[in-house]
């Protein structure tokens, strides 16, 4: 059984959202909010696991809200509910947050929802508490254009966690994942190189090919291996591809350093 | 118009011209230089011609002699067709007419030709150690025949210079027209981004978004009927607005159509707490012109800023009175006392100001004001009797 709470200032939105929970029974819906306002009441009154918020809404915004529970010891788990696409939702899934576009079909939600029951299931509030924090600096920071990441937050089955970014050596696309190349292992992070590459200090990461971003300061040499084909390496002995397109930056860039250094 | 009449206006033409335009006589260097090539080459080959016969002829010649000599005769020619250059080029505009070219002629001929003879012939006296004594003297010391040489020198020269004038005038006209054509151009492409641009700006994506999303839970509730209902509005409002954005004209009844359909979608998105009173609707408004999607954007306003800002209870009344002259909108909503009084309004107003203009000049108006705790915005658009809606819907 989970306990959830409904946040959108449209009636036709709520009944939507209600509507579309009814085949999924384990979802029950406590009460349901107009504004942020009241569901911060409702939050004190109510022990709820999860709760699906409208980001766009008359006096405060979801965000608002979502930095309340933040500093909540054990937030419920918040699934954002949102018609605006953009640079909001490169954020959700860099901060491995669960969302839904309006208008959202069955299918969709039945993966969200299972998403956030696994998240639920795993009673890690701290580690959720942190990710939700993560995303609130970065949502009170989008209007400063150097706003980077500190932390990613790593969601699979089974497990959630926190991973400083500064141990990310390099990180490499795979389908709808990213591979988070650390020194002793990799990790999968469900989100698109494009929308890390959003997040990441570009004074200390670079793109060098289409799915490859690497660390700058451990890149070493790069050497022509036939037409058009470049390879990286780095200070740990591992070779990346680089594409021709990224070539020019990259030596660019070891020329740079080479004269600093 | 008598010959004469015409000649009088023409000379006083002329003078007002050059005492008050003195800008519009400038010549460039370019063109001075290429004046001054062109007469000192004709100075050069006089001056070696003569050389050349005299040497021939046996007689003693000194060509510094002939050059400075030929010099005196020549820098009157070169003054001259600068000025008259100068001067055509300045009037190009009306400078193929002949009547225009005939007094021009007369008059260059009489400022020019004969005080260059009557210099010529007293230096030619002067150079024979003589002194003027009548005209006799003057015709002795330069004889008709040098007189009619000049006068044939000089037909040439003003019909050099006209010609170059001319030249200069036609490609100047080309050039004007290719930049008018440009211009046209440029504006009407900037006038299409700005259609596109505020077709755009009229249906702000995120209504879709949400009327859709709110068709969905009709439809998860099995209300089918009105799912059915929102449906069909939204095609509407999308057709109208596909429509439109063709067309230059829409007319009011449509416009008033396409706005209630939009609040009834934002209704169906906001229940009960939304609230619609229209008053004045008539099918006589078919027959107003008016801007396209000129109404929708100042009822969006009205919801941005009433229910989407305070989230309570909005009531927005729209009213419509038609005179003789004119036709008056008024959109009022319910202004939350304590709240800031519509933020943001202002951008969106000063584009509907500047089609307003684009459309009628300062014929038509849009004022805001509160009236009774009611944020009010006025638009008044003038009746063009005959002009229908352009849809024919």
């Amino acid at each position: 059984m989970i306990r959830c709470l409904i946040v959108d200032d449209e009636a036709a939105a709520r009944t939507n959202l209600r509507q579309a929970l009814r085949p999924h029974a384990h979802w029950q819906v406590q009460a349901e909010c107009h504004d942020a306002d009241s569901a911060r009441a409702a939050l004190d009154r109510l022990d709820v696991d999860a709760v699906f918020l409208d980001i766009q809404m008359p006096g405060r915004s979801g965000i608002a809200l979502a930095a309340d529970m933040a500093r909540m010891d054990a937030p419920p788990v918040i699934i954002f509910v949102t018609a605006h696409s953009g640079h909001a939702l490169s954020a959700f899934d860099v901060h491995a947050l669960d969302y839904l576009l309006k208008p959202f079909d069955d299918a969709r939600l039945a993966q969200t929802l299972e998403r956030a029951t696994d998240l639920i299931r795993l009673k890690r509030p701290q580690a959720y508490a942190f990710a939700l924090r993560g995303f609130v600096g970065d949502a009170v920071r989008a209007s400063s254009p150097h706003a980077a990441l500190s932390h990613f937050t790593v969601r699979s089955v089974g497990m959630i966690e926190s991973i400083a970014v500064a141990e990310v050596r390099w990180i490499v696309a795979s389908g709808n994942y990213a591979e988070l190349h650390l020194a002793d292992r990799k990790v999968l992070h469900r989100a698109t190189l494009r929308a890390l590459e959003q997040h990441l200090d570009s004074t200390e990461f670079m793109r060098v090919h289409r799915s490859v971003i690497v660390r700058k300061s451990l890149m070493r040499a790069l050497s022509v291996e036939g037409d058009g084909v470049y390879l990286l390496h780095l200070r740990d002995g591992a070779t990346l591809p680089v594409s021709e397109r990224h070539a020019a930056d990259v030596r660019t860039h070891l020329a740079q350093r080479a004269v600093v250094g | 118009m008598s010959n004469g009449d015409s000649l009088e206006l023409k000379l006083g033409d002329i003078t007002i011209d050059a005492a008050s335009r003195r800008s519009a006589w400038r010549v460039k260097p370019a063109v001075a230089a290429s004046w001054l090539g062109l007469w000192s080459f004709l100075w050069l080959a006089h001056s070696l011609t003569s050389y050349g016969s005299l040497q021939r002829q046996g007689k003693a010649a000194d060509l510094a002699t002939l050059l400075s000599d030929y010099l005196w005769y020549y820098v009157p020619w070169f003054l001259f067709s600068l000025a008259l250059f100068a001067f055509l080029d300045s009037r190009r505009d009306r400078l193929i007419q002949p009547a225009r070219i005939v007094t021009a002629y007369a008059v260059s001929a009489t400022c020019f030709l004969v005080p260059y003879l009557l210099y010529v012939a007293l230096r030619t006296l002067h150079l024979a150690g003589k002194r003027p004594a009548g005209l006799q003297s003057l015709l002795d010391a330069y004889p008709p025949v040098f007189w009619f040489i000049d006068l044939v020198l000089f037909t040439g020269c003003f019909g050099a210079v006209l010609a170059l004038a001319a030249v200069r005038a036609t490609l100047a006209a080309e050039r004007r027209q290719r930049e008018a054509e440009r211009e046209n151009l440029t504006l009407k492409v900037d006038l299409e981004r700005q259609r596109m641009a505020t077709l755009m700006a009229q249906f702000e994506p995120h209504f879709l978004f949400n009327a859709l999303n709110a068709i969905s839970g009709l439809v998860r509730g099995n209300e089918t009927g009105r799912a059915v209902e929102g449906i069909s509005q939204l095609g509407q409002l999308l057709r109208h607005v596909l429509q439109v954005g063709r067309a230059e004209r829409s007319s009011l009844g449509d416009e008033l159509d396409f706005v209630s359909r939009y609040l009834a979608l934002q209704q169906m998105r906001h229940g009960d707490r939304l609230e619609i009173v229209t008053d004045g609707m008539s099918a006589d408004l078919q027959d107003i012109a008016c801007p396209p999607l000129i109404l929708q954007p100042l009822v969006e306003n009205a919801l941005r800023h009433g229910i989407e800002t305070h989230g309570q209870s909005d009531h927005i009344s729209i009213s419509v009175t038609v005179s003789n002259a004119d036709a008056v909108i008024r959109i009022s909503n319910t202004r939350l006392a304590g709240k800031p009084s519509n933020p943001g309004l202002g951008l969106g107003l000063a584009n509907i100001r500047d089609r307003l203009r684009l459309a009628y000049g300062g014929a038509a108006g849009l004022e805001t004001g509160e009236e009774a705790g009611r944020f009010m915005v006025t638009l008044r658009i003038p009746v063009e009797p005959g002009a229908g809606s352009p849809l024919g819907t």
